[in-house]
């Protein structure tokens, strides 16, 4: 700390803004963070505009390339990260679950739950027995990638690809996958819709054939929808119980 | 099964402290919500994508490796982690611009080509149209003293000295700024 000389512009008081907007140099940077410490004002006055200058910080934005999010990740997790190494990506996700942190999801939104709990349920049920409605999932799928506005998305699964399609001008988001692995016995891929209020919603499961290959008409409202997520979990949950093994933002 | 979590769960806060335990799932997610607008404010600030790129891998880093130093009390998640982001972005338009020569050099851009140019691909969301209303109803130069602190990095003295005003001047035109986004955007709120 630089305290003892007087210079009529450094009263770090003054310094707020310059903080706030990065526009300290170094000198006055120590100067006002040693000064913060000690004053409940400027910490007040921060706390006050802080919210403001991230809305300026904010207000413009750009998906970073395609690619990127990998990248940062392999480096950020490469060499910390301690998952186990199993041959089957999903598998070790699923394994590891009980000696981890469990997941904790958000609980807000209950009657959207509840009305995934019924589809879950359904779609759990019929599956196996149903194959007409298999068939018409796909067909429609099918369509919906094939919409001319359709907005594609890559859901970065562990192994296996899949994309999420919306078609605005039919209202519908569709899940079409290939190479899945088969989950773990009594087990299925659920896919979750990010609402902006930060809630989950079911929109649906399932499971891939022997081919690895599935579709899914998601069941959810697009309006207020901000991303969505899969997990593996037990066919009849109503939100989910472990980690997302892939998540992508509308 | 989280039965019992509460509202906050939901939110960005809560991933933080999820992230501070260590998860990389929500990592991810907190990358997903932040991350188009920490490119969107590192490409105005550095105008150039590899330059941007590589202070948003900085900056997300450093979100991970410091996430347990988040203190919800204090800030939001946004406010917390796109400061982390605009110090990355500023610290290296500093160095990029500390390779250079200084003063007349600096490449003076006003506010609006500042705001227009860069993101092309900008999406006018409502939070960004908030925040160019309030941003009009700066004085001209507020707006540009502003952009030249926030957007281009100068620092507070060197904002005095490219617009040959006082410093003191210079730190009471940009705390005015501030103070006028607040009252406009807490209108608009």
């Amino acid at each position: 700390m630089t305290s003892g000389k007087f210079d009529p512009l450094s009263d770090p008081h003054d310094l707020v803004t310059g903080y706030l907007l990065d526009a300290l140099d170094a000198q006055e940077l120590e100067r006002f963070t040693t000064h913060l410490a000690q004053c409940p004002e400027c910490r007040q006055a921060i706390g006050d505009l802080s919210e403001i200058v991230a809305e300026l910080a904010s207000a413009s934005q750009v998906e970073a390339p395609p690619g990127f999010a990998d990248q940062l990740f392999a480096s950020v997790f490469g060499e910390a990260s301690k998952e186990p190494t199993a041959a089957d990506p999903v598998l070790a996700t699923v394994t590891s679950l009980p000696g981890r942190r469990r997941w904790m999801w958000p609980a807000a939104a209950a009657a959207l739950f509840v009305i995934g709990a019924a589809l879950v349920t359904t779609m759990g049920l019929n599956r196996s027995t149903d194959p007409p409605r298999i068939a018409a999932q796909a067909q429609l799928a099918q369509e919906v990638a094939g919409a001319d506005d359709v907005h594609t998305m890559n859901l970065d699964l562990p192994k296996g690809s899949a994309q999420v399609y919306i078609s605005p001008h039919m209202g519908k988001a569709a899940v079409m996958a290939d190479d899945l692995p088969m989950p773990p016995h009594g087990q299925t891929y659920h896919v979750w819709t990010w609402m902006e209020d930060g809630s989950l919603a079911s929109a649906g499961s399932f499971l891939p054939d022997e081919q690895g290959a599935a579709s899914l008409i998601l069941k959810t409202r697009l309006d207020h929808a901000t991303g969505f997520a899969v997990t593996v979990d037990e066919p009849t949950v109503v939100q989910p119980t472990s980690a997302p093994i892939a998540v992508v933002m509308l | 099964m989280q039965s019992d979590a509460h509202e906050s769960d939901a939110s960005a806060e809560h991933l933080m402290t999820v992230c501070a335990a260590g998860d990389p799932a929500a990592f991810r997610l907190i990358y997903r919500m932040f991350s188009a607008a920490a490119y969107g404010l590192a490409l105005r600030i550095l105008r150039d994508e590899q330059l941007a790129q590589d202070a948003l891998q900085e900056a997300f880093a450093q979100v991970w490796t410091e996430a347990s130093a988040f203190d919800a009390e204090v800030a939001s998640a946004r406010s917390w982690i796109m400061t982390i982001v605009h110090r990355r972005a500023v610290d290296r338009v500093r160095r990029e611009e500390s390779d250079r020569r200084r003063g007349e050099a600096w490449g003076v851009r006003q506010i609006d080509t500042a705001h227009d140019s860069v993101a092309e691909v900008v999406e006018l969301r409502s939070e960004h149209r908030r925040v160019r209303a309030a941003l009009s109803a700066l004085t001209p130069l507020q707006r540009q003293a502003l952009d030249l602190a926030y957007m281009q990095g100068l620092t507070q003295a060197q904002v005095a000295r490219h617009l040959g005003i006082p410093l003191g001047t210079a730190k009471t035109r940009l705390r005015d700024a501030l103070q006028r986004l607040r009252l406009e955007m807490e209108v608009t709120a």
